[in-house]
């Protein structure tokens, strides 16, 4: 990938990353550091990876993207409006009363949306029979399961991943967001889930999903002719997100004070300056 | 009524769905392990959707398929399906209205044998109180095709209880219109209506011959499409007779007896009485003791409907 593209690309998810702290600290609530730290995994599948066309949300030849886990939700929605489905305006109501913008997307009114966000169970079961049926219409279309590393050690992910397996659903990947950690602990969830699929016979790449260089070499290895299901454990790095948003705004739904996003818009522009 | 006649639900339901199969967007949704196919077992491969063996991913598969476009329907054992895939059903199905039908074969006490774990009487309940869904209870063959025919149709989730027990034809109508929001006139009367789904439909007719030496002239109507729930079909009845019955192989808290409670209470208060399964879980046993035990019989219908007719006379 040309320097250029790369940073065309970083500048773009720097936006996107800005308009996630003015979305969560204007709604006053919603997760921040988890759609910080995957906004340049989804910049690169929007923007380089998928088929889409903005315009036409529901063509049916387009490629499908599936959000497995609510942490991500305001990341899918920044993203989807610098893409041009919906306005930026759109963002500034995000959670309120009416707005098309809910805390979970709502499939049916929110363009760009492929698929409910489902909260209990595994994302990959309403992702594969969605591809398995795609390609049995004779359609080249991809389904990209994303999904965070805690859902993919269920054992319904499991089961569903096997029956993937057995059918040969060649046009799933699915993409598991895990924390990057030093060292290579085989005790490691994603250690693990990586052995059992590779058991069940599943494509395993890995990536770093915070480097566009290194996202642009694993997605050049997907085989489209190829007869596997596969999985991309792409690590994403603590620093792209907030400082002071570490730890403490994980997984809970505080949102933002005034002060606080004023603080966390001069930190990302001072990463997206540096 | 010749009992070579007579069939189950569950049956009459499944050759239909054969029937229609080559439908485009026709997909069946299954565990094998789980359910007995039957008369499934003609339906072209290619249209049958063997999903792993976890029921919560069967509602999610279901749910995948209906976003590509197709129609698919979902056949298994109540009790898994509910309570273990409740919150899938919610926010997979329901929330986002995709059209999906799920379909039982195991509803009310047919199934009695397989004891308290098995028999869900809060089916309904649970169905009727989710938004976007609709419920449905056949009665009979003619019942069975026209819900399939309208489930067909609709463009949301649909929860049709189906059972085991053998039945006969309430009616000769084979034509009838059968339409969510619908309700069907079994007996014309004009001392009670009495309100009825699935098999007590059956008993109503029963408890009609008794109550009519008695001088008492019951309506009854079986309200099929528990949700949309027929209102107006309920009150162009009520306001003739003036007290109503209401009876289910159900649990009298969210099925039809709620609904018809809701309904009167809101807007043309008479005195009602219910015939249907206490705040209690059921006994294995099979379905004809149960029926006697829990007090789901004619028996019970003309003792209601008595009641309601002499608390209307005073």
């Amino acid at each position: 990938m040309e320097i250029n593209r790369i940073n065309e690309l970083e500048q773009i998810a720097s936006e996107v990353r800005k308009d996630i702290v003015r979305m969560v600290g204007v709604a006053r609530s919603g997760l921040l550091e988890f759609p910080l730290l995957i906004s340049d995994l989804l910049v690169y599948l929007y923007w380089e990876e998928m088929l889409l066309l903005a315009q036409s949300p529901r063509r049916n030849d387009r490629d499908r993207f599936i959000l497995g886990t609510e942490y991500g939700v305001p990341a899918l929605y920044s993203i989807l409006a610098k893409r041009g489905y919906y306005g930026r305006e759109e963002l500034w109501h995000y959670r309120r009363l009416g707005a098309m913008l809910q805390a979970l997307p709502d499939f049916r009114r929110t363009p760009g949306i492929d698929a409910p966000c489902v909260t209990s169970g595994t994302e990959l079961a309403v992702a594969a029979p969605l591809a398995q049926s795609l390609s049995m219409e004779g359609l080249n279309s991809r389904v990209f399961c994303f999904l965070e590393e805690s859902e993919c050690g269920c054992e319904d992910f499991f089961l569903e991943a096997e029956r993937c397996a057995k059918k040969n659903i060649k046009n799933i990947i699915v993409i598991a967001a895990y924390k990057h950690r030093d060292g290579s602990d085989p005790n490691y969830p994603q250690v693990k889930c990586r052995d059992r699929l590779s058991g069940y016979g599943w494509k395993i790449l890995e990536m770093d999903g915070s480097d566009f260089a290194s996202m642009e070499e694993i997605f050049g290895r997907l085989d489209p002719d190829g007869s596997k299901p596969t999985v991309i454990f792409a690590s994403i790095r603590n620093g792209r997100g907030l400082s002071f948003a570490e730890g403490d705004y994980t997984r809970t739904k505080k949102g933002l004070s005034i002060e606080a996003m004023d603080r966390a818009l001069e930190e990302l522009e001072g990463k997206s300056n540096g | 009524m010749d009992d070579r006649t007579r069939t189950c639900t569950w049956n009459d339901f499944c050759e239909y769905l054969v029937s229609f199969a080559e439908d485009e967007d026709f997909i069946l949704v299954v565990q094998e392990m789980d359910i007995d196919l039957g008369p499934l077992k003609g339906l072209p491969e290619e249209k049958v959707f063997v999903s792993s063996a976890s029921d919560p991913n069967m509602i999610l598969n279901a749910a995948g398929l209906a976003l590509n476009g197709k129609k698919p329907w979902i056949a298994g054992i109540s009790s898994k399906i509910l309570s273990r895939s409740y919150s899938q059903i919610r926010e997979a199905l329901a929330l986002p209205s995709l059209p999906v039908r799920i379909a039982v074969p195991d509803g009310g006490l047919s199934c009695g044998e397989e004891g308290a774990s098995r028999i869900m009487t809060e089916d309904l309940t649970l169905m009727r109180a989710m938004p976007n869904m609709s419920v449905a209870v056949p009665s009979d063959r003619n019942s069975v095709r026209g819900i399939a025919d309208a489930a067909r149709k609709s463009e949301g989730p649909v929860y049709i209880r189906l059972g085991q027990t053998q039945l006969s034809q309430l009616n000769d109508d084979s034509d009838g219109d059968f339409s969510f929001g619908g309700a069907r006139l079994l007996r014309e009367g004009t001392s009670v209506t009495v309100c009825t789904c699935g098999i007590m439909g059956h008993q109503a007719l029963k408890a009609a011959d008794i109550l009519g030496q008695q001088g008492i002239d019951i309506e009854i109507l079986d309200f099929y499409s528990l949700k949309p729930f027929p209102e107006q079909a309920l009150l162009a009845s009520v306001r003739r007779t003036g007290c109503c019955v209401a009876a289910e192989e159900h649990s009298y808290i969210g099925g039809l007896c709620s609904a018809t409670a809701e309904c009167l209470c809101r807007t043309y208060p008479v005195p009602v009485r219910f015939v249907a399964i206490d705040d209690e879980f059921v006994h294995s046993g099979t379905p004809e003791e149960l029926r006697e035990y829990f007090g789901l019989t004619w028996k019970e219908i003309v003792n209601a409907a008595a009641q309601a007719w002499a608390l209307r006379r005073r």
